[in-house]
């Protein structure tokens, strides 16, 4: 009893004692990053149905690390950095998250699971009705992915890890996981963290952007009402079909998230309303939420703290900041094209990430002009950004995949 | 440096490129498939159509009229059903709403009170 030190009851303390310094800060930052990210979220100024569970779980696990035998510190939650069977195995008997990470995480499970919700929520009708002025807005919107690549490269990433880091630039979690964890699985951890906690923050950043970008008087243009014939669902599911075939055709390495966003879209349009509730309600929200707290959880502060973290913050703010102002290039261009009668905030849209930005576009516009309907429009330069990311991560997963 | 930077600009061109085309390639596919159902779709009810139909108006003009038209065989006009969802909005959420579009439901209320409940999961206490 009289060697008893008031660290050895509290472990998480005590690991914190006896870590290095800047494992010390990363901890303590990490617990009041996620504090804040729940605050945010619970305030709206971020995605809240990601991040309240990634913000509690990145606080909890930099809290709760523990001793193991041998002196090697650790958590309880998952175990990132296990590698062959045996440790695999035993790691999937002693942390709750592991097998969720294991079985759904590093597979791209979860991200083809999200896609697959996604894909349920997409009305394709929108992006029928105009596909090329849809499609031009999406290309414009994917000018930070162009950018970021290059610019990757010479802040000293290997070009696999600056293509897995540019995709941020596309703006789809799910497609930067996915292309993350072919091109560049040493560091997806990071990328992944970097891509969700940016994506969160456009919905509170872009707006100033726009307004920043766009003036007034263009911010309030109204939409003209255009004859458009209504697309039936057979029409939906027969481009569903065929872009599905022709792009795995394309890019098979993609071929998973191309089945698992066109079969959502079927399955919205086909009727299957047991599969439609059951894909956009429970497997959407519950696959969001586990994506979110294992977020949190694997931001740990040793798996972490790498070098390259503040090389993946720059370029993934980079990225997002180019491709919003790539898509309002766009509509601005389409502005001057129509004469003024284009509404050019729907550019903002094409840069994907359905439907935050679609929202933010209305948002903004209805804060210029309470009469001003662009919605349609921007969903149809929104699941466009979809199709054109997809393409744009597949192009760069096929020329860069290594091994 | 410049080796590296010519080599990530030649790649991401590159990659752009491809997208571009296959963007492309998509929307004209999209194009192609409207018009060539909307055709099919046309032909048999012009097939069907033995008997001279009475004349009917423009499709600009009925939709523009399409308001004020009672529904044959029902009670009840469509301005009414309006005025009624228009009354039981305002009564729900309070002045300051706008219907913008209306349409038959096509979902579950389960499934679109969930919806709602995602597209306003930002503000969610407001």
């Amino acid at each position: 009893m009289s060697e008893f030190h008031i660290l050895d009851l509290f472990q998480g303390l005590a690991t914190l004692a006896a870590a290095e310094p800047h494992i010390i800060i990363g901890r303590i930052f990490l617990m009041g990053l996620g504090l804040l990210l729940i605050y945010l979220g619970h305030k709206g100024v971020l995605e809240a149905l990601l991040m309240v569970p990634m913000g509690l779980g990145m606080a909890t696990v930099n809290a709760g690390v523990l001793f193991f035998p041998g002196g090697k510190t650790g958590t309880l939650f998952l175990d990132p950095l296990a590698s062959g069977t045996d440790q695999v195995m035993t790691q999937l008997q002693i942390n709750w998250l592991q097998p969720i990470y294991t079985f759904a995480f590093s597979n791209g499970l979860i991200a083809c699971l999200v896609f697959l919700g996604i894909g349920t929520l997409l009305d394709v009708g929108y992006v029928m009705q105009r596909p090329f002025r849809s499609m031009f807005l999406a290309i414009c919107g994917e000018l930070g992915t162009l950018v970021a690549f290059p610019i990757g490269m010479l802040m000293g990433l290997p070009a696999h890890e600056a293509a897995a880091t540019a995709t941020i630039g596309g703006a789809d979690g799910p497609m930067v996981l996915f292309a993350s964890l072919i091109l560049a699985p040493e560091i997806f951890v990071p990328i992944t963290v970097v891509g969700y906690l940016y994506l969160g923050l456009t919905y509170g950043g872009y707006p100033y952007l726009i307004k920043a970008v766009v003036p007034k008087k263009m911010r309030a243009v109204q939409m003209p009402n255009e004859p458009t014939r209504p697309i039936s669902a057979g029409e939906k599911m027969v481009f569903a079909v065929v872009a599905c075939l022709l792009l795995s055709l394309l890019f098979p390495v993609a071929a998973p998230l191309f089945l698992a966003l066109f079969l959502g879209v079927i399955v919205r349009e086909s009727g299957l309303n047991y599969f439609y509730d059951l894909f956009s309600n429970q497997i959407l929200y519950g696959a969001t939420f586990f994506l979110g707290l294992v977020l949190g959880v694997l931001c740990e502060a040793s798996t972490i703290l790498d070098p390259k973290v503040l090389i993946l913050l720059v370029l993934g703010i980079l990225a997002l900041t180019i491709s919003a102002l790539g898509g309002l290039f766009g509509g601005m261009v389409l502005y001057w094209l129509s004469g003024g009668k284009y509404n050019p905030v729907i550019g903002i849209a094409a840069v994907s990430c359905v439907p935050t930005t679609a929202k933010v576009a209305q948002k903004v516009v209805t804060a210029a002009n309470k009469n001003a309907i662009i919605l349609p429009h921007a969903l149809g330069a929104n699941v466009s950004g979809v199709i054109t990311s997809a393409i744009f991560a597949a192009v760069l997963i096929t020329l860069l995949r290594q091994g | 440096m410049n080796e590296t930077l010519s080599y990530g600009l030649s790649v991401g061109f590159f990659a752009y490129g491809m997208m571009i085309v296959i963007a492309g390639l998509c929307a004209v596919l999209i194009r192609v498939i409207v018009t060539v159902l909307a055709k099919t779709s046309k032909a048999p009810a012009k097939a069907s159509s033995k008997a001279p139909a009475p004349a009917a108006p423009k499709p600009a003009a009925a939709a523009r009229a399409a308001p004020a038209v009672p529904v044959p065989g029902s009670a009840v006009d469509d301005g009414v059903i309006v005025a009624v969802i228009t009354a039981a909005v305002h009564a729900a959420l309070g002045a300051g709403h706008r219907i913008v579009h209306l349409e038959e439901a096509s979902h579950s209320a389960w499934t679109r009170d969930i919806r709602a409940r995602h597209h306003t999961s930002h503000s969610p206490h407001r």
